[in-house]
């Protein structure tokens, strides 16, 4: 006789369709086994294959050699681990797209949340488990070898596989159809990346002295398909907690008559429709903006802006097209979305608008000499390096803020919404992707800190502008070039070559046997650099058009426990400067 | 006892359901027809809560079904399309629900796999349309239910294993008080199995009676006559189909057969004889009396 009662508990239930769902996935499983065990094979061949080519073996140790052929194969571990768990992760939550499915399990005397979250974890499992059978000898081995950097690479795995599978869950309560689920996951994990960077590079094409740069954090939020490469684990951990929790709220919420048919929730699906639109808009007005652009280019706003806007009207108006047509399967509801549409449309033109006329001042402000507290100023057509960022002499104040005034001049007139190129945009890109670029390979960098402890960053990437006296003052050279800046008891010795014995334009020089190249020691450094430097109080900064009557003088320093950044600073030495040049010669004879 | 009170379900414009209300005794089986889109699939689905009704409820023993363990623990429902994986077999399916259902008997489930023709450690997915529902309703015996809800559970069926499903059915109902509903377009089927039968038309419940009162309210009678008679004479009679040939008269007359033969005898026929509806006949003169277009159709 059938009880009236029911005494299994959630967790009972919850492991019965766990084990069952694991079992069920066991094809899926035996795969990506034989997939592990075929790359790890092959990443630890290759790995000492070309270490033995590249003679790593000869002078490395044996931890050494052995730490290549365990990165190559924990990596590939960690890839396929994520890989996999994405199947997993679709194909357990194929139970919420079928009707056929949803009549099965629907009706099953388990609750709909013990029912998903099993679901959810025997996915992350069937990602998890082979991936760690690899990955904890290795990494154990790893440990012993570079330490514990290779137990962290286990939990960043584990951290990217679960984001996946509660990203793709959360998909999977808010789609219909497993063909809706895939493709908001990839159009999510890609137009969401490109709206987020084009976001952050339209500023640079029209404020003059904007500091372009990207941040890392922002462009992968909903990404986590790149979680993997972006080594941000506690990130991914807290964006796995929030998919989770809103999976355990919408769950019940979620109407099971949904499958095989329309989204469940609105919002999504309206936000991948127009993530993807936007994405698609803003790529394609800066395709427009840049054809026809060639070397014999000649600015002109008005034109830029309508080739701009065509190609963002163009563009996000066919992706919204074709993305209605694939998740709504028809035109069905067209009409009444074009209202989001057309809002987006407005929100986007508000921000052309707000940058096209400056973004409220921001271009032309320069702070008064009176709020600034220090200031560093980079000029790298002469010094690539300052050896102090932050000048507070109130000369180098006021000069700096005459200069920048100077070049905002200089850049308005070259203003264009092409004025970053490929190559510096590559250079941002993968800079701060890759967190070792600091942002700062612009002509000119101005960074202000004011009084208020508020601090403001102007970049230029304009031509050459004509002399501007700050950048050839005494002042700036004393306050940022660091051989006035470094402190001298860090100086090691130094080295100079160049013609140095013929600066004499008059004498006759042979092109091979003139040309020396003399190492000297710390107590001639000293003498040399206080010679050069009162040369350059007295005749100030003489820039010479020709390597051949110059001599670089390079000065080392120990900087291992200084707040410096460059341990070798080079110098320019011209003719004009009589004293240093006579203390090289009597260094050189003297060797 | 099932109790469906003022239920209604809607897919968009559509209304599937609409302020359905009756209920099904215990230890009955319930046979639920209605025309294409008449909503017994999406009713069958909101009893077993896979569908939440926008309105009403849906009563077991008591108990509301939707999203409740213990009221769902007492039903299995067989869709009419049963879902299986590709890898499923009987014998991997029954792994999860003999640790899901509280009532699973495995001693059943054995018996039940050696009664029908079918090897349990098959994929299910191979076999064909018939051995498929045998799958579904082998593992829905074994879970020992006490509501049996099936959705077209004879199609794809032979006649052999018709009436062994039938003979279970009937089995399980008097040793076990278990309560069936079946829906189907198959009233043959249903005629042999059935006590109750409920006629649903766009989401609502036409009718709901016992069988037999069903089957003994309406006849076909045949008359034949020495000489042609006017139509008229037969006016004392609740005639809802008549129709003639020569002198022989097809009646299809509402009515207690004891009340209305006495009258038809007073009009001295030389053939009389009176014909219990099937419930296929049954079926088709409540449509046409709900306005189903059948002259069209038929």
């Amino acid at each position: 006789m059938t009880s009236a009662t029911y005494s299994k508990s959630s967790f009972k239930q919850g492991l019965a369709i766990f084990w069952w769902t694991v079992r069920s996935n066991m094809p899926i499983i035996i795969v990506y086994l034989a997939v592990l065990a075929f790359s790890s094979l092959m990443d630890i061949v290759s790995t000492m294959g070309i270490s033995a080519l590249i003679g790593v073996y000869d002078s490395e140790s044996a931890s050494e050699m052995l730490s290549l052929p365990i990165a190559a194969a924990t990596g590939s571990a960690s890839f396929l681990g994520m890989l996999f768990s994405i199947v997993a992760a679709i194909q357990c939550f194929g139970y919420l797209h079928g009707k056929r499915e949803t009549d099965m399990f629907g009706s099953l005397p388990v609750s709909r949340r013990t029912l998903f979250f099993s679901r959810l974890v025997a996915a992350i499992a069937i990602g998890a488990v082979p991936m760690l059978a690899f990955m904890i000898p290795l990494n154990i081995c790893g440990v012993f070898i570079g330490g514990m950097f290779y137990l962290v690479e286990i939990i960043n795995a584990l951290v990217c596989i679960t984001a996946n599978v509660a990203f793709i869950g959360l998909l999977s309560i808010c789609c219909g159809k497993t063909s809706d689920k895939i493709i908001s996951y990839f159009t999510l994990n890609t137009a969401f990346p490109v709206a987020v960077i084009m976001i952050q590079i339209m500023p640079a094409s029209f404020l003059v002295g904007y500091d372009l740069s990207f941040n890392k954090h922002f462009i992968l939020a909903l990404t986590p398909l790149l979680s993997n490469m972006s080594n941000m684990p506690i990130y991914w951990a807290v964006f796995s907690v929030v998919c989770i929790v809103l999976c355990f709220l919408l769950i019940k919420r979620r109407k099971s008559e949904s499958a095989q048919s329309h989204f469940a929730f609105k919002l999504p699906h309206m936000l991948i429709k127009l993530l993807a639109s936007f994405s698609v808009g803003v790529v394609a007005a800066y395709i427009f903006l840049l054809s026809g652009v060639d070397d014999k280019y000649k600015p002109d706003l008005g034109i830029e802006y309508v080739k701009f806007w065509a190609g963002m009207l163009i563009g996000s108006f066919v992706a919204y097209l074709i993305i209605q047509i694939i998740l709504a399967h028809g035109f069905k509801g067209f009409g009444k979305s074009l209202i989001i549409y057309g809002a987006m449309i407005a929100c986007f033109g508000i921000y052309f608008a707000v940058l096209a006329t400056g973004a409220l001042g921001y271009s032309s402000y320069v702070p008064s000499a009176g709020s600034v507290k220090s200031v560093s100023f980079t000029d790298r057509f002469n010094q690539k390096l300052l050896a102090q960022d932050s000048v507070d002499d109130k000369e180098v104040i006021e000069g700096a803020i005459e200069a920048h005034k100077q070049i905002i001049e200089a850049a308005e007139k070259e203003k264009s919404m092409i004025n970053l190129s490929g190559e510096r945009l590559s250079e941002v890109i993968v800079g701060d992707m890759l967190e070792f670029f600091d942002g700062d390979d612009n002509s000119f960098t101005v960074k202000y800190t004011l009084k208020s402890g508020r601090k403001i960053k102007r970049s230029y990437t304009v031509d050459k502008p004509k002399k501007i006296d700050f950048l050839n003052s005494l002042e700036y050279f004393e306050n940022y070039y660091p051989i006035f800046v470094y402190d001298t008891k860090y100086l090691t010795g130094g080295s100079m070559y160049g013609y140095i014995d013929v600066l004499d334009k008059d004498e006759d020089y042979d092109e091979d046997d003139d040309w020396e190249d003399i190492e000297f020691d710390r107590e001639e450094s000293l003498e040399l650099l206080d010679t050069l430097r009162q040369d350059i109080r007295k005749y100030g900064i003489i820039k010479s058009n020709s390597d051949d009557d110059t001599i670089s003088v390079q000065f080392s320093y120990n900087i291992e426990d200084s707040e410096y950044i460059g341990g070798y600073q080079s110098f320019e030495v011209p003719p004009e400067y009589k004293a240093t040049v006579q203390l090289i010669q009597s260094i050189s004879h003297k060797d | 006892m099932l109790e469906i009170k003022n239920v209604s379900k809607s897919f968009g414009d559509v209304r599937a359901l609409d302020k359905l209300s009756f209920n099904v005794a215990e230890g009955t089986v319930f046979g639920l027809v209605g025309s294409n889109g008449a909503g017994k699939s999406t009713l069958l689905r909101v009893i077993n809560g896979v569908f939440q009704p926008e309105d009403g409820e849906v009563l077991i023993d008591g108990e509301n079904t939707f999203e409740n363990v213990k009221a769902k623990n007492m039903c299995y429902f067989i869709p009419d399309f049963p879902f299986f994986y590709n890898s499923s077999t009987i014998e991997n399916t029954a792994y999860l629900y003999r640790r899901i259902y509280e009532n699973w008997s495995e001693g059943y489930f054995r018996q039940l796999c050696s009664m029908f023709p079918i090897n349990p450690k098959q994929k299910v997915i191979n076999m064909s349309k018939g051995m498929q529902r045998q799958a579904a309703l082998i593992l829905a015996l074994a879970t020992r239910p006490k509501y049996l809800f099936l959705d077209e559970i004879f199609d794809g069926l032979d006649p052999v294993v018709r009436q062994l499903v039938k003979k279970l059915l009937i089995t399980n109902v008097t040793d076990n008080n278990m309560t069936v509903m079946i829906a189907s377009h198959n009233l043959r089927e249903l005629e042999d199995i059935c006590d109750h039968i409920g006629l649903l038309h766009r989401g609502g419940i036409l009718m709901e009676r016992e069988l037999d009162d069903l089957k003994l309210g309406i006849h076909k009678v045949q008359i034949a006559f020495n000489e042609e008679v006017d139509e008229s004479i037969f006016n004392e009679l609740s005639i809802v189909k008549l129709s003639r040939k020569g002198k022989l008269y097809n009646l299809t007359v509402k009515g207690d057969a004891d009340e209305f033969m006495p009258k038809i005898e007073a009009l001295n026929p030389v053939f009389l004889e009176s014909l219990p509806l099937t419930l296929e006949e049954v079926f088709i003169h409540e449509m046409e009396g709900a306005g189903y277009d059948i002259s069209n159709i038929l």
